[in-house]
C-alpha cells in the first residue's frame, strides 16, 4: 500500500511541477506589483549597474590613457638598445609576425652646417616612414610658426629642424644644409616630436632625418654613440611575455609605463581608489539585498507553509522560489547592465565639455564583471533566505510561533562575507587589499555592534527626561535594542563607507590639482653658462615670467658602489628600471626644493660643502641597494670623486622643476665646466619671448613641455569626472542600504504604532516618537561611521594611497547630523501610513 | 479513513520535557463527521496538526487514507496532503496577492489539475462569492474570506477535509452561516470532515466528538 502511493506521488509529482511553474510566474508578477520586490530589485540593480558603469568607465578612460600615453613613447611600446648595437632583424620580424607594426628611430649626435660657415653640435634623430605609430608629429612652414600635424617623418633627402635651429645656423626654409657628410634640405621647422619627453635632456637641438640618409652622414659608424630603437604598435602584450625574457642583454624593453611616471602613478591611485569605491558599492547593494531578501522570505513564511497544506512538496517549494528569484534576478542583471551602459554614456555626454576627446572604446570585460557580479550577488546574498523556505514546517499554519525556515544572521553574515571576499579578490586580484578590506570590515562589525549596545543604553538613560515623546521615542529604541544594534551597525557602515569615500575623493583630487597647478613650468632651458645667467634671468624677470631657480648641472657617471665596479653591481642586482651606467645629471645645492623629501638621513648642515656628500633619490638608492653612509664614485670630466651618501629624497618627478637623482653638498669640482637649467613657465601670449631669449642665447637650449603638461591635466581632468561619476553610484547604493534596513523593521513597528493609535495616542506622538527613534539611531550611526571612517582614512591614505594624513573635525559633526536627518526622514517617511491609515487596517495587513 | 496507534508528542524546553499528546489511539471512519474540543492549550491543534500530517509526532503512528504518513518524509506527506487533504483554518490563510478565485484556484494548480480556472468559479458560485471572484482579501470582509477558504478547501476535491477553528475568528451570526456551508457541503461531497473546536454548538453538529484533555482523549457519549 506504502509503495503504490510512493509511486503514485511520484507521477503527481511530475504534473505538479508544471502546474506549479504558472502558479510561481502569477506569485511573482503580483509581489513585483505590490512593491514587495522593489528594494530586492534596487538593491541588485544597483550592484550590476555601479560595477558595470565603473568598469566600462575606467576601462576607457584607462584605454584613453594608454592611447596618450603611448604617443609619448610614438608606439605602445619600445625596445631600445643600451648601446650602439641596432636592433637584430630577427626581432623585428618576431614582432612582425605577431602582428604589431613597427617602426625605427636612430639617434646619434652630428655636426650641422649652415650659410655663413655656421655650425651646431645637433641631436639627429633618423626615422623610417612608419614613425610615429602612435601620436602626433607637429611641424610648421615657418620657424615659430603655427603647427600642422603630419603622419610621417621628412622623406629621405630633406631635414626637419627645430626652429631655434633656424637662428643659429642663419638657414631659412628651403636652404640646404650639412648633415656630417649628408646634404639635406630643410623643408620644415619640427614643432614637436610626441616623443620628446625622452629626450628631455639631449643638449642639442634636433634636427630630424629620414633613416634613409643615415649612411650618408657618415656619422654612424662602429663605436660611435648611436642609439636604436624598435617602435612596435598595436596590442604588445602577448609580445612582451613572449621575448621579454629572452631579450639579449643590450635591449631593454620600454612601454606605457615607463613613458611617464607621473601619469602612471595619478593613474594607479585612480585606479586603486576607483576599485575600492566599485567594492565598497557591491558591498552595499549586498547588504541591501540581503535585508530585502531576508524581510522578502520571512513575509513568505506563512504563505509557504499554506502551499504546503495544499501539498506543494519541499522540493517544489525550493523550485518556486528559486525559480522566480532566478528569473527575477537574470532580469534584473540583464537591465543592470543596461542601465550601467545607459549611465555611463550619458554621464560621458554630460562631462563631454570637461573631456579633451572622444574616449577610447570599452572592452567586453566590464559587462562580464557586471554579469558575474550581479549573479555573485543573488546566490550570495538573495539566495540564502529564500532557498531555506523549504523547511518552513506546515503546521505553522496551524500554529504561527513556529520556527523554521529562516537563516541565523550569523550564517547570512558569513554567506556575505565570503561572497564580497571573493569579489574584491576578483576585481582587484590583490591579497593585501582584499584582506585589508575584510580585517577593517570585521573589526568595523565587532567595534559597531559593540558600540551601538552602549550608546542605545546610554541615550535611553539620560534622553528620557526631555518628555513623553522622548520617553516614547527612546524606549522603543531601548526595547528592540538587538535589532536596533544591528540597524545601527548596517546604518553606521554605510554612512562610514560613504564618508571614506567622499573624503578620499577630496584629497585625491586636491592632490592631483595641486601637483600641476595653473603656471606649472612648461618651458625647460639648459646650457646657460656662468657669464650667461645674469643676463638670461633679467629677460624673464623683465617680462615677469615664473620660474624655478637655476641649477647647476655637470654630466658624470657612476663607477662603483662601495668599491664594486657599478657593472658588476647592477649584473648582480639587476635593477629593472633605469640604466644607471648612461651618463648622469649631477647638481650641487644648499637648499631642499618644495617638491624634494627627505625620507632617511639628514639634508646638509654647516660645513658639509667641503664635505663631499650627496643626497640620492630613493628609487636611486633601491635599485642600486644603496644606503645612509655608502661610498660612491663618480668619473666626472675625466676625473674621480668620491663621495658618501648622506640622505635619501622622494622626488615629485611630475611637477616639471628640474630635479636630479643625485645632489651634491657643495661645487663639483669646483664648479668648473658646469652649466645652469631652469624651468619657466610662459603662457600663450608670452611664446615669443622664446625667440628673443635664444636670439639673444644662442647656445642656451630651450624646450617647451606644454605637450605633456597638457597629457597630464587632461589625465586629471578625466579621472576626476570618473571619481565623481562613482561617487555618485556608491551614494546610491548607500541609500538603498539605508532604506532596506528601515524597511526590514517596518511592520514591528507598524504594528506597534497602530496599537498605540488604538490606545489613544495622538498622530503627533506616535510620529514625534517615530522621529525620536529613527533620527537617535540615525546619530548614534553617523557618530560611529564617523568614528570608522576617521580610521579608516588614516589607513588608507597613509597606507595604501601613500598620501599625509590629515584629520577632518567636520565629519565629527557632520556625521551624527547628517544621519539622523537621513535616517529620519527615510524612517518617518516609511512609517507614514501608520498615521494616515486606521489602525485597524494596518494591524490586518500585517 | 484516519487511525492513529499510540500517538505520543514531547517537546523539550528549558523546563524539561513537555507532553502534549500521551499516546493516542483513535480511528475516523469515512464520510464521519468528528469534532475535536477541548479547552486552550489540550492539544488539540498539535493533535490535528498529526492527523493531517503537518507535523511528525515523537512516536507512533498515524495512518491516512490507508497510507502509513508517520513512515513517509516531507516530500511524499505534501503529495499525499494534496490528494487527501482539504483544509480550512481559524485565520483564513488566504494569500494577500492573489484575487478570492485565483486562492480558489491554488489547490487544483498545486495538484496540476484541469481548467483549475472554471472550476474554481463553480466552488466560488457555491459559496455564494461569484460577483467577488476579482476582490483581493483584504477588501472582503472576515465572513467571505472563511466563505472563500471553504471554496477553496472543497475546490480539491480531497476526501478528508480539516477545519481548525473555522469559525473562531468570526462574530456569532456570520460563524454560523459560514458552518451552515461548511456542513451543506460536507454532506454533498460526502468528506471525512475532522474539526477542532470549543463552540460547543458547533461540535455538537458533528457525528461524533472527541475531547482532548491533558494529553488524552476520549470520546464524548452523545444524548
Amino acid at each position: 500500500m506504502t509503495l503504490s502511493v510512493k509511486s503514485d506521488a511520484l507521477e503527481s509529482g511530475a504534473s505538479q511541477s508544471r502546474s506549479a511553474r504558472s502558479l510561481a510566474l502569477k506569485l511573482l508578477w503580483r509581489d513585483w506589483r505590490s512593491g514587495e520586490l522593489n528594494i530586492l530589485i534596487a538593491a541588485l540593480m544597483v550592484a550590476v549597474t555601479t560595477v558595470t558603469s565603473i568598469g566600462l568607465f575606467s576601462d576607457r578612460i584607462r584605454n584613453s590613457i594608454q592611447d596618450e600615453a603611448g604617443s609619448l613613447l610614438a608606439a605602445d611600446a619600445q625596445i631600445r638598445s643600451r648601446s650602439a648595437i641596432p636592433i637584430s632583424a630577427e626581432l623585428r620580424q618576431q614582432a612582425e609576425s605577431a602582428g604589431l607594426a613597427t617602426a625605427d628611430i636612430v639617434t646619434f649626435q652630428a655636426m650641422s652646417f649652415g650659410n655663413n660657415d655656421a655650425l651646431q653640435l645637433s641631436a639627429v634623430k633618423a626615422v623610417s616612414p612608419e614613425y610615429p605609430l602612435k601620436g602626433e608629429l607637429v611641424i610648421a612652414d615657418q620657424p615659430f610658426g603655427e603647427g600642422r600635424s603630419v603622419q610621417t617623418g621628412p622623406p629621405p633627402g630633406e631635414a626637419w629642424i627645430i626652429s631655434r635651429l633656424f637662428l643659429s645656423l642663419g638657414v631659412d626654409i628651403g636652404d640646404t644644409i650639412g648633415v656630417g657628410d649628408a646634404n639635406l634640405r630643410v623643408t620644415a621647422a619640427l614643432i614637436t616630436e610626441p616623443d620628446e619627453a625622452g629626450s628631455f635632456f639631449d643638449f642639442n637641438p634636433r634636427v630630424m632625418i629620414n633613416t634613409a640618409d643615415v649612411e650618408q652622414t657618415g656619422a654612424v659608424q662602429l663605436g660611435s654613440r648611436a642609439r636604436y630603437r624598435l617602435l612596435l604598435g598595436g596590442d604588445v602584450e602577448p609580445f612582451k611575455a613572449q621575448v621579454e625574457d629572452g631579450l639579449r642583454p643590450e635591449y631593454r624593453w620600454a612601454d606605457v609605463r615607463d613613458a611617464n611616471e607621473g601619469v602612471t602613478s595619478a593613474l594607479d591611485r585612480a585606479e586603486s581608489f576607483l576599485l575600492l569605491a566599485g567594492s565598497l558599492g557591491v558591498m552595499l547593494a549586498g547588504v541591501a539585498l540581503a535585508l530585502a531578501s531576508r524581510r522578502y522570505a520571512s513575509r513568505q513564511l506563512s504563505h509557504v507553509a499554506l502551499l504546503k497544506t495544499l501539498g506543494l512538496t519541499p522540493n517544489a517549494i525550493a523550485r518556486l522560489y528559486a525559480g522566480n528569484l532566478l528569473i527575477l534576478g537574470v532580469i534584473t542583471v540583464f537591465a543592470g547592465l543596461v542601465v550601467g551602459w545607459v549611465l555611463h554614456w550619458a554621464f560621458l555626454e554630460l562631462a563631454s565639455g570637461l573631456l579633451p576627446r572622444e574616449l577610447e572604446p570599452a572592452g567586453w570585460r566590464p559587462l562580464w564583471i557586471g554579469l558575474l557580479t550581479g549573479l555573485v550577488c543573488l546566490m550570495a546574498f538573495a539566495f540564502p533566505p529564500v532557498w531555506v523556505l523549504r523547511q518552513v514546517p506546515p503546521a505553522k499554519v496551524l500554529r504561527s510561533e513556529l520556527e523554521g525556515g529562516t537563516l541565523s544572521q550569523r550564517v547570512v553574515v558569513a554567506i556575505g562575507a565570503v561572497a564580497v571576499v571573493g569579489l574584491v579578490w576578483f576585481y582587484s586580484g590583490d591579497v593585501l587589499l582584499t584582506a585589508a578590506l575584510l580585517g577593517g570590515g570585521l573589526i568595523a562589525l565587532a567595534g559597531v555592534s559593540l558600540m551601538a549596545a552602549v550608546l542605545i543604553r546610554v541615550v535611553r538613560r539620560y534622553g528620557s527626561r526631555l518628555g513623553t515623546t522622548w520617553r516614547l521615542g527612546l524606549s522603543n529604541l531601548q526595547r528592540h535594542s538587538r535589532q536596533n544594534a544591528f540597524q545601527i551597525m548596517v546604518f553606521s557602515i554605510a554612512l562610514m563607507l560613504l564618508f571614506i569615500l567622499t573624503l578620499l575623493r577630496s584629497s585625491l583630487i586636491g592632490e592631483w590639482q595641486q601637483q600641476l597647478p595653473e603656471g606649472a613650468p612648461n618651458n625647460f632651458a639648459f646650457n646657460i653658462f656662468e657669464d650667461e645667467i645674469d643676463g638670461f634671468q633679467g629677460i624673464l624677470d623683465a617680462n615677469d615670467v615664473q620660474r624655478e631657480p637655476l641649477y647647476p648641472m655637470i654630466r658624470g657617471r657612476l663607477t662603483e658602489v662601495n668599491d664594486e665596479a657599478l657593472t658588476d653591481r647592477l649584473d648582480r642586482l639587476q635593477p629593472s628600471g633605469d640604466d644607471f651606467r648612461r651618463e648622469l645629471n649631477l647638481t650641487w645645492s644648499d637648499t631642499l626644493a618644495d617638491d624634494n623629501a627627505v625620507v632617511e638621513g639628514d639634508w646638509w648642515e654647516p660645513g658639509d660643502a667641503e664635505r663631499n656628500l650627496i643626497s640620492v633619490e630613493q628609487e636611486f638608492a633601491e635599485q642600486l641597494e644603496v644606503g645612509l653612509g655608502d661610498a660612491l664614485t663618480f668619473t666626472i670630466g675625466g676625473q674621480q670623486v668620491n663621495v658618501t651618501v648622506k640622505s635619501i629624497r622622494s622626488v615629485q618627478w611630475d611637477s616639471l622643476a628640474p630635479n636630479f637623482y643625485v645632489i651634491f653638498s657643495g661645487p663639483i669640482l669646483d664648479g668648473a665646466g658646469a652649466a645652469y637649467i631652469t624651468s619657466f613657465y610662459l603662457d600663450a601670449d608670452q611664446k615669443p619671448l622664446l625667440a628673443e631669449l635664444l636670439r639673444q642665447h644662442p647656445t642656451v637650449s630651450v624646450i617647451e613641455v606644454d605637450a605633456i603638461i597638457r597629457q597630464i591635466q587632461d589625465i586629471v581632468g578625466q579621472v576626476t569626472v570618473a571619481v565623481e561619476f562613482i561617487l555618485g553610484l556608491v551614494l546610491v547604493a548607500g541609500f538603498i542600504v539605508l532604506l532596506a534596513s528601515v524597511q526590514a523593521t517596518l511592520d514591528v513597528r507598524l504594528v506597534e504604532s497602530a496599537i498605540l493609535r488604538t490606545l489613544g495616542a495622538r498622530a503627533a506622538l506616535v510620529r514625534g516618537g517615530l522621529w525620536i527613534e529613527f533620527a537617535s539611531l540615525g546619530a548614534l550611526a553617523g557618530l560611529l561611521g564617523a568614528l570608522g571612517a576617521e580610521l579608516a582614512l588614516a589607513y588608507f591614505q597613509t597606507e595604501m594611497l601613500n598620501l599625509s594624513w590629515t584629520p577632518h573635525p567636520l565629519l565629527w559633526v557632520t556625521g551624527p547630523v547628517l544621519g539622523g536627518v537621513v535616517i529620519g526622514v527615510i524612517g518617518v517617511v516609511s512609517t507614514r501610513r501608520v498615521i494616515k491609515v486606521p489602525p485597524m487596517v494596518v494591524l490586518r495587513s500585517v | 479513513m484516519i487511525e492513529t496507534r499510540k500517538l505520543k508528542q514531547e517537546v523539550t524546553s528549558g523546563e524539561g520535557a513537555l507532553v502534549i499528546l500521551k499516546g493516542i489511539d483513535m480511528a475516523i471512519y469515512a464520510g464521519e463527521s468528528v469534532a475535536i474540543v477541548g479547552v486552550s492549550g489540550s492539544g488539540k491543534s498539535t493533535l490535528l496538526g498529526m492527523l493531517a500530517g503537518l507535523d511528525r509526532p515523537s512516536s507512533g503512528e498515524v495512518f491516512l487514507a490507508g497510507t502509513e504518513i508517520t513512515a513517509l518524509d516531507e516530500e511524499q506527506r505534501a503529495l499525499l496532503r494534496g490528494k487527501q487533504v482539504g483544509f480550512v483554518f481559524q485565520n483564513f490563510q488566504l494569500l494577500p496577492s492573489l484575487t478570492a478565485l485565483e486562492n480558489v484556484m491554488l489547490p487544483l494548480e498545486v495538484k496540476g489539475a484541469k481548467e483549475p480556472q472554471v472550476r474554481a468559479a463553480q466552488w466560488l458560485e457555491r459559496v455564494g462569492l461569484a460577483g467577488r471572484a476579482t476582490h483581493y482579501p483584504l477588501q472582503l470582509s472576515g465572513g467571505e474570506q472563511q466563505r472563500v477558504a471553504v471554496a477553496r478547501a472543497f475546490a480539491s476535491e480531497a476526501p478528508i477535509l480539516f477545519a481548525d477553528e473555522p469559525t473562531g475568528n468570526l462574530d456569532s451570526r456570520t460563524g454560523e452561516k459560514v458552518a451552515d456551508l461548511l456542513f451543506s457541503l460536507n454532506r454533498e461531497s460526502g468528506t471525512t470532515l475532522v474539526l477542532v473546536t470549543h463552540d460547543p454548538k458547533l461540535a455538537a453538529r458533528c457525528d461524533r466528538q472527541l475531547e482532548m484533555e491533558d494529553g488524552t482523549l476520549r470520546e464524548v457519549a452523545l444524548a
